[in-house]
């Protein structure tokens, strides 16, 4: 039996209200979901997406070869399976973006870039902007299972589910048992006698809202009054631990997105406890290698998720979600004294999913792994086009998902050739 | 057009700085609360917790003991934590991790360890305030804050065998610089070699003049190599788009390389601070110390410079103002951080000085009610508590204080809630949520029902007289034996957990007694029915806004 026919009856009907027929030509653009897979510590795109074989000035892997699956073409490697077997499995819904300048070679500062195109750290980033334009609809819109989160503005869109498994405690009480002090939590009954109450009066304080503001924030605690409510039933059904490994955080991202409490999640590759797990300023071919194998293992088994578990609208979730994967920064084309790669500014970017131009590899890099000028209207390296900045990505990501990237991102330019 | 304005203000996701207001109104207009409702206010704000009963008493008797109570939440030893509060949305400096672990430290205490160190530069402006000593204390001080944990990792003057926080000076030579010269704030803000200092000019810049170089529309010239560091240096001196920022916030990069670290994973290299790497601006950045054109020879210059700028009282008026309002300040409350800067000037420029202006604000006061003015004017009808706020309300009231391990599970995210509460992190969460969300509102209901098994826990075992809360009834009552007694009793709890006053046949009375009657019924037992009753009532929309 699908683990879905478990459901609880409450949340059976918050699901039944929800059914719409499947998508005939897509989704639109307010129906898409979004998962964001970062990782941490700058990856080096030679391994895997940025084909330079015939260059001089960078050092690639011994073992490396070309290799092409549909239109996309990527370095293949013995140790890499996953890889292969991703892009075999995937290329048609995949698109490469090569050659993606980050203005910096800060983590931090990077990462902020990557995310929000703001160094300021104040502002928020493209998955909670998304989520946030469809708040009203989800109650976790944007869940963050790992990987940074900028909320800015956004905060009550944002979730984290804890790297001590916070969010789960929240929900089963188990964070009670946590307490230094004995706390004995009350029973099922009690809670449903006192919930019952809470709706009431949560009704009642809206009816009796004499402000604007009054209202909005009353609404609010009505709302999510409802929304926490329900979020406990769906702890029998799910599991919001998320863990450290990608396999456990897609599986909790998967069931979010498909049981529609989320919009966008973020999840983290190394997870928690992994640090700057990318960033290899020594033995960079060996550990590098490594995480490639594991990152696309990870996302494969994302794929397969997605590709068998429906959306709310009875769709396969792959047909409504897109896959962000990315890294903050890059690695210097050539190997350092310590045969590891140091701080790149220019990077890649994998989307795999439903409105996108797929099937591709776009943008590019020079001799010397510099990004070269890109077509914002097709993606196509271009001469006489500007460098591609991971701002045009992420403002047409937020135009892809219904958003307005001008309201969002000053000067915004939205790298609209990547759009179907 | 005020209903349309209405409607917008209705439909905004975030809180919003106050659209235009009508020529024809004026702030004066705007409907403020009753002296017990501003008593509140104040008393949450500044103290943290809930007015005692004697005390909404003595303001309902007399209006004007509202201005004497409010000196006394200020002159209250809590008043410090408030004000901590407040500037830790600014100074972000509350993180939970650092480049460096307590034992790289020597310090045993890793829980001491992660929350000391941010809280060092919180702990100097919470005594500023306190203290209420002038407001350029915070630049130009020559001290500092320590607790023996700071002090076990840092070269302190504390005194050996004390505990607790306490003014300390550093003993390496630093130069007087208030917050400037503290260690906290450097540890949080670090620098790599390319940034030279320059994010740390910045935190200056937004942390003291409300002036964030990084929120500045820029263009950046993507063609410039970034690996190249001659061509940078270029750009950063000559470039046009460059220029406009860096003229003006390099050279105060040029202040801080006494902080410069060379490894910051170095307990030595970030302990100390280093007067003989101040003149490496020479070679990070080309350019000496200055102030907007102001050359200056070290930091204490710098904080004389800062203190000395028009735009420093400004920005700490705007903090405040924002801060206890709970919305972003625009263009329209001009007016008002005008009328409050002078306030602020003219009390010496003291923290509590301009509080007391904000607090008489009537867009502080305003109430509850549908007045165009009120909206026009971005009032604050209604709050809803921060996470730092929810936990001392109920903690005042209760005596609860949620640790795990010994960690605040409300003041951290490696164990604890602080971001699923809503609150701030210090790195990437730089604002507190002002509307709630199903996380917050978990938050609050597991908050709730932990403080009311304690405190009713604590209570029976307590004669009536000695007890927190339910000092009314015995607790072994039932509706059947004493339903006068419940009655009374929580008539009581609404005073004291919402301010209010209801009456024992009143209908937020029955319908408490028809809860307490259920959770009694569902469980047999009457402790567990008060518990459950106050969990609701600490649960409550009317506990969570104010």
């Amino acid at each position: 039996m699908h683990r879905r026919h478990f459901l609880s009856a409450s949340v059976t009907a918050l699901c039944a209200a929800g059914i719409r027929p499947a998508f005939a030509a897509g989704p639109a653009a307010a129906d898409l979901k979004f998962i964001f897979l970062f990782n941490n510590g700058g990856w080096d795109p030679t391994r895997v997406f940025a084909d330079q074989l015939d260059s001089n000035n960078v050092d690639m892997e011994p073992d490396a070869e070309r290799a092409s699956a549909g239109g996309i073409g990527y370095i293949d490697h013995p140790s890499r399976p996953s890889v292969r077997a991703f892009f075999e499995g995937y290329a048609d819904r995949a698109l490469v973006i090569n050659g993606m300048q980050v203005r910096s070679i800060a983590h931090e500062i990077c990462t902020m870039i990557a995310l929000t195109g703001s160094t300021s750290g104040t502002l928020p980033d493209w998955a909670t902007l998304i989520a946030a334009a469809a708040g009203d609809r989800y109650t976790l819109p944007h869940l963050v299972l790992g990987g940074p989160s900028f909320p800015g503005s956004y905060g009550t869109a944002v979730a984290r589910t804890g790297a001590a498994g916070q969010l789960e405690g929240l929900l089963s009480g188990r964070i009670l048992d946590q307490s230094d002090l004995a706390i004995d939590a009350p029973s099922r009954a009690a809670q449903g006698i006192v919930d019952a109450y809470l709706a009431r009066r949560g009704g009642a304080r809206v009816l009796g809202a004499q402000s604007s503001q009054a209202q909005r924030l009353t609404g609010a605690y009505a709302d999510a009054l409802g929304k926490a409510a329900g979020l406990k039933d769906y702890r029998y059904v799910m599991d919001f631990t998320g863990g450290a490994g990608l396999e456990a955080q897609a599986a909790v991202a998967v069931d979010a997105l498909g049981w529609g409490l989320s919009r966008c999640v973020t999840l983290g590759f190394p997870g928690a406890g992994g640090g700057l797990g990318w960033d290899t300023h020594a033995n960079n071919d060996e550990d590098q290698s490594t995480l490639w194998e594991g990152l696309f293992a990870g996302i494969n088994q994302l794929m397969g998720l997605l590709e068998s578990t429906a959306a709310p609208s009875g769709a396969p979730l792959s047909e409504e979600t897109v896959v962000v994967v990315l890294s903050e920064l890059g690695r210097t084309p050539l190997l350092n004294a310590t045969l590891g790669k140091d701080h790149w500014p220019y990077t890649s970017m994998m989307l795999v999913g439903p409105g996108l131009t797929t099937d591709r590899v776009v943008g590019a890099y020079d001799e010397g792994h510099t990004g070269l000028g890109v077509d914002m209207g097709s993606a196509e390296v271009a001469d006489d086009g500007p460098v591609l900045a991971v701002e045009a990505v992420g403002a047409a990501l937020l135009q892809l998902a219904g958003l307005d990237p001008a309201e969002h991102i000053a000067d915004a330019d939205p790298l609209s050739g990547i759009l179907a | 057009m005020v209903n349309l304005l209405l409607l917008l203000l209705a439909c905004a996701d975030e809180p919003a700085a106050p659209v235009e207001a009508p020529a024809a109104l004026s702030a004066s207009a705007i409907p403020t609360r009753d002296a017990a409702g501003q008593l509140i206010r104040r008393s949450l704000d500044l103290r943290g917790v809930m007015p005692t009963p004697d005390e909404l008493a003595a303001v309902e008797a007399d209006p004007a003991a509202l201005d004497t109570l409010t000196e006394q939440f200020l002159a209250d030893p809590r008043f410090e934590g408030r004000v901590r509060a407040l500037y830790s949305e600014i100074l972000l400096t509350q993180a939970d991790s650092w480049s460096l672990s307590a034992q790289a430290v020597g310090v045993d205490d890793a829980v001491a360890f992660a929350t000391s160190i941010g809280e060092e530069p919180l702990r100097i402006v919470g005594a500023v305030a306190a203290q209420d000593l002038p407001w350029t204390t915070v630049v130009t001080a020559d001290w500092t804050m320590a607790n023996e944990t700071t002090a076990a990792m840092w070269p302190l003057d504390y005194p050996a065998g004390a505990t607790g926080w306490q003014q300390a000076r550093y003993t390496d030579g630093r130069p007087p610089a208030g917050l400037l010269s503290a260690n906290g704030l450097w540890w949080r803000y670090r620098s790599t070699d390319s940034n030279a200092n320059r994010k740390r000019a910045n935190a200056i810049s937004r942390i003291f003049l409300c002036n964030d170089y990084l929120v500045r529309p820029i263009t950046f010239d993507r063609n410039l190599d970034l690996m190249d560091e001659a061509a940078v240096a270029d750009a950063v001196h000559n470039n046009p788009d460059c220029v406009s920022c860096h003229v003006s916030l390099d050279p105060v990069a040029a202040y801080l390389f006494g902080f410069w670290a060379f490894d910051d994973t170095s307990p030595i290299e970030m302990r100390a601070y280093h007067p003989e790497r101040e003149h490496l601006y020479d070679s990070f950045l080309g350019v000496g110390p200055a102030y907007y054109g102001q050359p200056g020879q070290s930091l204490a210059d710098l904080g004389q410079q800062i203190a000395g700028d028009n735009r420093f009282p400004e920005c700490a008026v705007q903090q405040v103002y924002g801060a206890l309002l709970r919305r972003k300040v625009g263009l329209d409350d001009a007016d008002a951080l005008s009328s409050h800067r002078e306030a602020f000037l003219a009390g010496g420029l003291t923290l509590k000085s301009l509080i007391r202006s904000v607090v008489d604000d009537p867009r502080y006061a305003a109430a509850e009610v549908d007045d165009p003015s009120a909206e026009a004017f971005g009032a604050a009808t209604l709050k809803m508590k921060t996470i730092d706020l929810l936990e001392s309300s109920v903690a005042g009231l209760t005596g609860f204080t949620w640790t795990t391990g010994g960690l605040p599970l409300l003041h951290n995210d490696t164990v604890g809630l602080r971001t699923l509460g809503g609150g701030v992190d210090g790195l990437t969460v730089t604002e507190s949520a002002t509307s709630p969300s199903a996380t917050i509102l978990l938050v609050q209901e597991r908050l709730a029902q932990a403080a009311a098994d304690f405190v009713v826990r604590s209570d029976a075992a307590l004669p009536a007289g000695e007890r927190r809360l339910l000092r009314r009834v015995e607790l072994s009552a039932t509706l059947e034996s004493d339903s006068a007694a419940i009655a009374a009793q929580i008539v009581d709890l609404h005073r004291e957990i919402f301010g209010a006053t209801v009456q024992a046949d009143g209908p937020e009375v029955t319908a408490n007694l028809e809860l307490w009657g259920a959770l009694y019924a569902a469980e047999g037992d009457t402790a567990e029915a008060w518990t459950g009753l106050l969990a609701a009532l600490l649960r409550d929309p009317d506990f969570l806004f104010y």
